[in-house]
């Protein structure tokens, strides 16, 4: 055997930069799709790939990892699950897919652009790989739900979702829009793969794949840390990236990219993977809180990889880490109260017991959030069930695209944080909003929020019935509570104990 | 009759909601809407008290006979809506 | 208000469903992915007109090669990432039994000084070459109309990659065999200022600024793709076999089964754009216009390839019977 190391060989694949004389070096790589801040190419010589990998190396672990993958998709298995998995878990997979498999889609336009405007061969060469990685992502999220549409119709919103309105799904957009698909190579390198994939696409992964596995669901479990090891691989094209920007006097710049993308990324996160991991996955399978997942992966791990890099901890930070409290508990109300608009069924998750799990790893939650519960709860009790329903909607952040929410009941501070810019006024969820509208604001200024179309007339007639129709949701795939109230027994028994206190 | 758009912060609510108020009626009205879409679907009643108005940050709060286009309040201004006792001003 | 039908569960995705066939893998994991083509005034859920979505629009949404459902395009391979990795997995196997079995039997240092020199200036700097269609096919993933176009351009890509990656192992082991030839440090140079290289290096700069989405896809895949692939793989091959150079033989063919896979699905893009008439005088213009750099190209390069003489001659015709065949 004499096949050489792939050290012997492997600069001389990435020694592919070349100063072009036909074009000039501003066409070839033009300041829109590049971006870099002015940093120019010959010092991105130093760019060094953490991570090396080559072609027939790619190709053949590849086609081993989808050799196992798809062969856990057993048929026996899957038929079983929507017997026996507790619907709560459905309803994170169906959030789950709808949520991300065209986003991943998304993310192989942003490798794509990293491949054609990426100022480094190394990271021309790695965002290739990365393109495929996308490519696989998009593919296995699809695969797997698609089996599920013949029996229930909101699995099809695992393709459909990103191409309607419904309201979950443009805020969905906004942050991959924001993120990576309207960014430009560099800015991708760091917003995509270093805050996002480094710090939270981790924990989705991780996080649902335990919580998975738990829950029996291996199918799942497998997919999604296979998904993991791909994203640990191509996330590291931005740690080399952010080193040449601060070696170059662009670290104030960086790290303003590197906090964009954190907010950004955790108002997704947030809304999405919080719900799931308190609400939705069933008590007896919970091995952690959000927060407690939040404070091991974005708190210790990193909070450390910024450090390491030399970079200050975001202005926010302190903000950032007291909403692992409260926000997604909002987030989760909102979810279940307007749970007409969305495509999947949001479990209520408030029985006694899985509000004794809430009170103790979040102390005063009965105090805040458990008083809006004791209304709706109530409700349910008595029949009243149009008083479950929304008859409005909830202002949207200009920013996130979210509801703007906060603490209830006793803690009560929700609040407006609004932003007079060129004559409109927009409102945001908080400071960390605003901010990231005020760092760039032509890339926010004449977008309007589902609201904001409401008011300009854009959605006809405008009531909730012409809502649900612009957000293209119907009966038959839109939510409603995963366990069909049943949870509401508990209460039903004794009427008087309607908090677990 | 004529619909104004405004941003109800209600207390004891988790968010903001879009209420269409009527700018010819007065600002109990207004609280009228706005305590429609919160209390008793997640803010609990609280019988014997009133709800009084007043912009986000401010402390004074607007007349509750006071007509709303006779008010400073504009579309999409964000209010709270605020429980209080009936004797208090 | 009217209770609208209660919508009932489907066989497959609701775009899917009115075929009359159960949809394939392929359809299922391949299909409308691209939600920035659904409001063509604003891409992205951003402002509608900052740099990027501006990029969008211009390139992309507003090009003269119009389609009313560029979601119909198939790939006529049907490959999906699963398929890819193992064909390639097994044509890289095939590939480094190649450079192993060679490397056993000392191939390169039976080679003469005279071809040893070539491989230097007309083999090794292929590299850059074979970076910028990788490159390039990236540019057509992200701007392209229909994820079932963006799909085969990531497969392009990766190909390409895939290309680079033979040209710099083989480079490192040329060097190990013979040092004084300056193999892995004289590419760049040959690559910026070699007569051999100096038009290809020009049609390949320009049609890497071409950022009309259907015109980068033209240029790339019907004019610089099939021109450099008769010029720089299948005739240097050819001569690489006169002069006893068997594995380069064999290594060019290996690429060129890529290069046929690429013809078969740009083939079947230009038949999608030939669904409208009015597409074919475009398309028409821009060969017209890329094809002399491209001919320049062609002929600079396979005037040293002395074992094959008709090397420019034959590389152009086929390219020109590829534009013929598509009716173009």
């Amino acid at each position: 055997m004499t096949i050489l190391d792939r050290s012997e060989w492997y600069d001389i694949a990435r020694e592919t930069n070349w100063t072009p004389t036909f074009v000039t070096e501003e066409e070839l790589f033009p300041e829109v799709m590049t971006g870099g801040l002015g940093v120019t190419r010959d010092k991105w010589e130093k760019y060094d790939e953490p991570y090396k990998t080559s072609y027939p190396e790619y190709v053949k672990i590849q086609r081993e990892k989808d050799a196992g993958a798809y062969s856990v998709k057993a048929a026996l298995e899957r038929n079983k699950l929507f017997e026996t998995a507790d619907p709560g878990w459905i309803s994170i997979l169906k959030s789950h897919y709808g949520g991300l498999a065209l986003g991943e889609y998304a993310a192989m336009s942003a490798e794509a652009r990293m491949t054609r405007f990426g100022p480094a061969p190394g990271m021309r060469n790695m965002a290739t790989f990365g393109m495929l990685d996308e490519n696989r992502h998009t593919q296995l999220q699809l695969y797997f739900p698609h089996e599920h549409c013949s029996k229930d119709r909101q699995f099809d919103w695992a393709v459909k979702a990103y191409h309607t309105n419904e309201w979950a799904a443009i805020a969905t957009r906004r942050m991959v829009d924001d993120l990576f698909l309207g960014r430009d190579a560099i800015s991708i390198a760091i917003m995509l793969t270093f805050a996002f994939e480094t710090g939270f696409t981790n924990m989705q992964f991780l996080g649902l794949s335990s919580d998975a596995a738990e829950v029996g669901d291996y199918t799942f479990s497998s997919l999604i840390s296979s998904i993991q090891t791909d994203e640990s691989r191509h996330a590291q094209i931005g740690g080399p990236a952010l080193e040449v920007l601060i070696a170059n006097g662009k670290k104030a710049e960086a790290e303003r990219m590197v906090y964009q993308g954190i907010a950004g990324a955790w108002r997704l996160f947030c809304v999405l993977t919080g719900p799931s991991m308190d609400y939705n996955t069933p008590l007896a399978h919970r091995k952690h809180s959000f927060k407690e997942f939040m404070q091991e992966w974005i708190i210790g791990q990193f909070e450390r990889s910024l450090i390491d890099l030399g970079l200050d901890l975001p202005w926010y930070w302190d903000k950032l880490v007291a909403e692992f409290d409260y926000m997604h508990h909002a987030y989760q109300l909102g979810l279940w109260y307007w749970r007409p608009t969305i495509w999947w069924n949001p479990a209520a998750g408030v029985t006694p017991d899985e509000r004794d799990w809430l009170e103790e790893k979040y102390p005063g939650w009965n105090d805040t959030f458990g008083k809006c519960w004791d209304v709706i709860i109530e409700n349910v009790v008595a029949g009243r069930m149009d008083k479950t329903y929304p008859e409005t909607l909830p202002i949207l952040c200009n920013m996130s695209q979210l509801p703007i929410c906060a603490i209830p009941g006793n803690g009560w501070n929700v609040k407006d944080y609004p932003l007079e810019y060129q004559g409109r006024t927009y409102h945001f969820n908080s400071e960390i909003d605003r901010w990231m509208f005020q760092q760039s604001p032509e890339r926010y200024r004449d977008h309007m929020s589902l609201v904001d179309r409401l008011l300009a007339g854009q959605i006809q007639p405008p009531d909730i019935g012409g809502i649900l129709k612009y957000m293209n949701i119907a009966p038959g795939e839109c939510g409603d509570d995963a366990h069909k109230y049943a949870w509401a027994d508990a209460y039903r028994v004794n009427p008087f104990s309607k908090s677990a206190a | 009759m004529s619909q104004l758009p405004i941003i109800s912060n209600f207390q004891g609510d988790f968010l903001l909601q879009l209420v269409l108020g009527d700018s010819e009626g007065t600002i109990n009205s207004l609280a009228e809407a706005a305590a429609y879409h919160s209390v008793g679907r997640r803010v609990a009643p609280q019988p014997g008290k009133v709800i009084r108005v007043r912009r986000q940050g401010e402390t004074g709060f607007y007349k509750p006979d006071a007509k709303v286009s006779d008010t400073d309040i504009k579309a999409m201004d964000c209010l709270e809506f605020v429980f209080s006792d009936p004797d208090k001003k | 208000m009217t209770m609208p039908e209660i919508l009932k569960p489907l066989k497959t995705w609701e775009h899917l469903s009115g075929a009359r066939r159960k949809p394939s893998e392929y359809e299922i994991v391949s299909t409308n992915l691209h939600y920035s083509t659904d409001d063509q005034n604003s891409p992205f859920e951003l402002d509608p007109n900052f740099d990027i979505a501006l990029w969008f629009k211009k390139y992309r949404n507003e090009s003269p090669i119009k389609h009313p459902d560029w979601n119909s395009f198939r790939d006529p391979d049907e490959i999906v990432y699963r398929t890819y990795n193992l064909i390639q997995d097994g044509q890289e196997a095939y590939v480094f039994g190649l450079l192993d079995q060679f490397s056993d039997r000392e191939h390169d240092k039976a080679l003469s000084p005279s071809w040893v020199a070539l491989l230097g200036r007309l083999y090794t700097p292929n590299r850059y070459l074979f970076h910028s269609l990788q490159m390039h096919s990236a540019y057509i993933c992200q701007m392209a109309q229909a994820s079932t176009i963006s799909n085969c351009a990531t497969y392009q890509t990766a190909d390409h990659l895939r290309w680079l990656t033979h040209t710099a192992y083989r480079t490192a082991e040329l060097a190990k065999v013979h040092g004084a030839a300056g193999f892995g440090l004289n590419e760049k140079n040959r690559w910026l200022s070699d007569p051999a290289w100096l038009d290809i290096r020009e049609l390949v700069e320009k049609a890497l600024v071409a950022w009309d989405w259907a015109e980068s896809f033209v240029v790339l895949n019907l004019i610089v793709k099939p021109s450099i692939e008769g010029a720089t793989i299948r005739s240097l091959g050819e001569s690489a076999r006169r002069n006893g150079d068997t594995l380069l033989g064999l290594l060019s063919d290996a690429q060129l089964v890529d290069a046929s896979r690429h013809q078969k699905w740009s083939r079947a893009l230009v038949k999608k754009m030939l669904e409208q008439d009015e597409n074919r005088e475009q398309l028409r213009v821009w060969i017209r216009k890329w094809m002399p750099l491209a001919k320049a190209a062609i002929n600079s390069y396979c005037q040293y390839l002395v074992e094959v003489p008709d090397a420019a001659e034959r590389s152009i015709a086929t390219v020109e019977e590829f534009h013929a065949s598509l009716g173009l």
